[in-house]
């Protein structure tokens, strides 16, 4: 007799909503496709760093990991901004919110004064 | 016809924009991943991507600023991976490390994936 896992569907959607990005990279891999492990241009995240005038040589593994922390990064700030634009209670986050956050948390204090 | 310029541009008006424009990473890319993270129904002011953007170039300035010291450090020309994960570390960016691993695992093995393909392709055809 064959057994059906019942399968709660909220489950299914935070899950889903959750690993997105290893959903692709498993669909991906499933058709043969190359998984899209970054969405960031490789070549101008180098350019990027090659601007330092200290960096000289980056290994693979080096640019992969400063694009993969970057992309973390953005949709770190992008929730901390969004906190303060639901504060104000707005739909669209604002310039000011991405200031407030900023000014407001502590891994993103490098940021304060280096903005023009 | 005038000559171009070692950037390619033979239009000299849009010179200096298109070197701005290599310090930050393209703004479609940047709303995208910014989109992931903020409530469904939210939108994002054109300032607010473009702030952001700043604060990208300005992050991956940071780190390679750590990660380059370590490495000079050290006496060594090339920067790895072990002087990025440090250097996130250094700077208060600690709970990326794992994840970050974690990625970079998946990310060896599907190139090992090609490097095979392309070793077997070779030898099909090779002989």
């Amino acid at each position: 007799m064959e057994e059906v896992a019942e399968v709660d569907v909220e489950d299914v959607e935070n899950e889903k909503s959750q690993s997105t990005e290893t959903l692709e990279v498993v669909e991906a891999l499933a058709s043969n496709e190359k998984p899209k492990f970054v969405r960031l241009p490789l070549t101008r995240i180098k350019h990027i760093m090659k601007m330092d005038p200290d960096c000289s040589l980056i290994s693979q593994d080096a640019l992969f990991l400063v694009t993969k922390s970057t992309e973390l990064f953005l949709e770190y700030l992008a929730k901390e901004s969004a906190k303060f634009m639901g504060m104000g209670k707005r739909k669209t986050v604002q310039k000011r919110d991405v200031d407030a956050a900023i000014d407001n948390v502590p891994s993103l204090c490098f940021l304060d004064g280096a903005l023009e | 016809m005038s000559k171009p310029d070692p950037n390619g541009n033979t239009m000299p008006g849009k010179e200096p924009l298109i070197k701005e424009q290599d310090r930050f990473l393209p703004i479609a890319n940047i709303a995208r991943i910014m989109k992931r993270a903020i409530p469904e129904n939210g939108k994002m002011a054109k300032e607010s991507k473009e702030c952001v953007q700043e604060c990208a170039s300005e992050f991956i300035s940071f780190i390679t600023s750590e990660a380059s010291d370590r490495c000079h450090q050290e006496k060594r020309k090339t920067i790895n991976g072990e002087d990025i994960l440090w250097a996130m570390q250094s700077l208060g960016f600690d709970p990326y490390i794992e994840p970050l691993k974690l990625y970079l695992q998946q990310y060896r093995e599907s190139i090992k994936g090609d490097k095979v393909r392309e070793d077997e392709e070779d030898e099909g055809s090779g002989g």
